[in-house]
């Protein structure tokens, strides 16, 4: 099984505005990527500007040239 | 939440649920946390601005959502949206981080005054509320914009008194008094608060709610600005309802003019 077929290959991404080369390409990856562990409350991700649901984290492979962010509440006026 | 009994009659209504409080406050720029969190208590208000950023790396401590969501309905803000595609993914990811359909809508037109986008605010708006938001847009004093707004479905409009941080006050007091006179919602004066006074005038102009951060969070002694902030409002509204006298052009003497010596 290839890689791409198991899923475990590499993309190239940029995760809050910094690009990486990514493996493998899930959401999980990106958290690991940024230090923030799945489970952590008050996150949210959106891949090219369209959210992704927690629930929906798991089943999401990225692709080379997606755009991540990964936001949370922060002091605001 | 603080529960409002049955015989409290002077409830703020918005978006569908009863508050006890009318000033709302934001949680930036303090000193430091603790601060914040007093400043906040002592104010006695019940809904807290947040803004919504990039997950810093590895960041340490409680975060700021569970540091107050217990306590606070917080109302997530898009600041920096310049843009209705941004300010629209802006609320969206807060929907989504912090589970509330309430978003203070931020479309900022010009960088130096942070003066609303009033044309793309109305477009992100109706869009926001189509969406099934609490839309609360940061918009202009002007009457026509803030019935557009209400037009589409937001459930309050916050004019600015003054330019965000300026400490300035109400600087156009009879647009507002207009604006609050015939405003179908709520109006919550956000923006330009330096001062207790200037929350009390606020409200006795006729708005329903103010909105302030840099007045309190920036002020000498936080914690004793925000029990300020939380009389002005109080004061003023009060006065408000008191129904106060005309202003007059000349004297109408206070003491009987029957019966002085004399006469």
């Amino acid at each position: 099984m290839s890689d791409v077929e198991s899923g475990t290959h590499a993309v190239a991404v940029t995760i809050n505005g910094t690009a990486i080369h990514l493996s493998p390409p899930t959401i999980a990856a990106t958290m690991v990527h940024i230090g923030v562990p799945m489970e952590t409350r008050h996150v949210a991700v959106a891949v090219n500007d369209a959210v992704i649901s927690r629930a929906a984290w798991a089943s999401t492979t990225l692709v080379t040239g997606d755009c991540i962010e990964i936001i949370t509440a922060v002091a605001g006026g | 939440m603080a529960e409002t009994p049955a015989a409290f009659s002077d409830a703020f209504l918005l978006g569908g649920e009863s508050f006890g409080s009318r000033l709302l406050l934001g949680s930036a720029g303090y000193p430091n946390r603790g601060t914040m969190l007093d400043a906040l208590a002592e104010s006695q208000t019940e809904i807290v601005t947040v803004a919504v950023r990039r997950i810093a790396l590895n960041s340490d401590g409680e975060s700021l959502p569970s540091l107050l969501g217990a306590r606070y309905r917080l109302l997530p803000n898009t600041a920096g949206c310049f843009t209705v595609r941004d300010a629209v993914l802006t609320a969206q990811l807060a929907r989504e981080a912090l589970g509330t359909p309430w978003i203070k809508l931020e479309l900022i037109g010009d960088r130096e005054t942070l003066y609303p986008d009033i044309i793309q605010l109305v477009t992100a708006a109706e869009q926001l509320v189509r969406d099934g938001f609490i839309v609360l847009p940061y918009c202009t004093d002007d009457p026509v914009a803030c019935q557009r707004l209400a037009d589409v479905g937001c459930a309050a409009v916050m004019p600015l008194a003054a330019f965000i941080g300026s400490g300035r006050g109400v600087l156009n007091p009879a647009t507002l008094a207009y604006l609050c006179s015939r405003s179908p919602v709520p109006v919550i004066v956000d923006a330009g608060i330096g001062t207790a006074s200037h929350a009390a005038l606020a409200m006795e102009l006729g708005a329903s709610a103010v909105l302030a951060n840099t007045a309190v969070a920036r002020a000498d002694q936080p914690v004793r600005m925000a029990a300020a902030l939380r009389d002005g409002v109080r004061a003023g509204r009060a006065a408000r309802l008191a129904g106060r006298i005309p202003e007059r052009e000349f004297a109408d003497p206070s003491s009987p003019e029957i019966g002085m010596i004399g006469s």
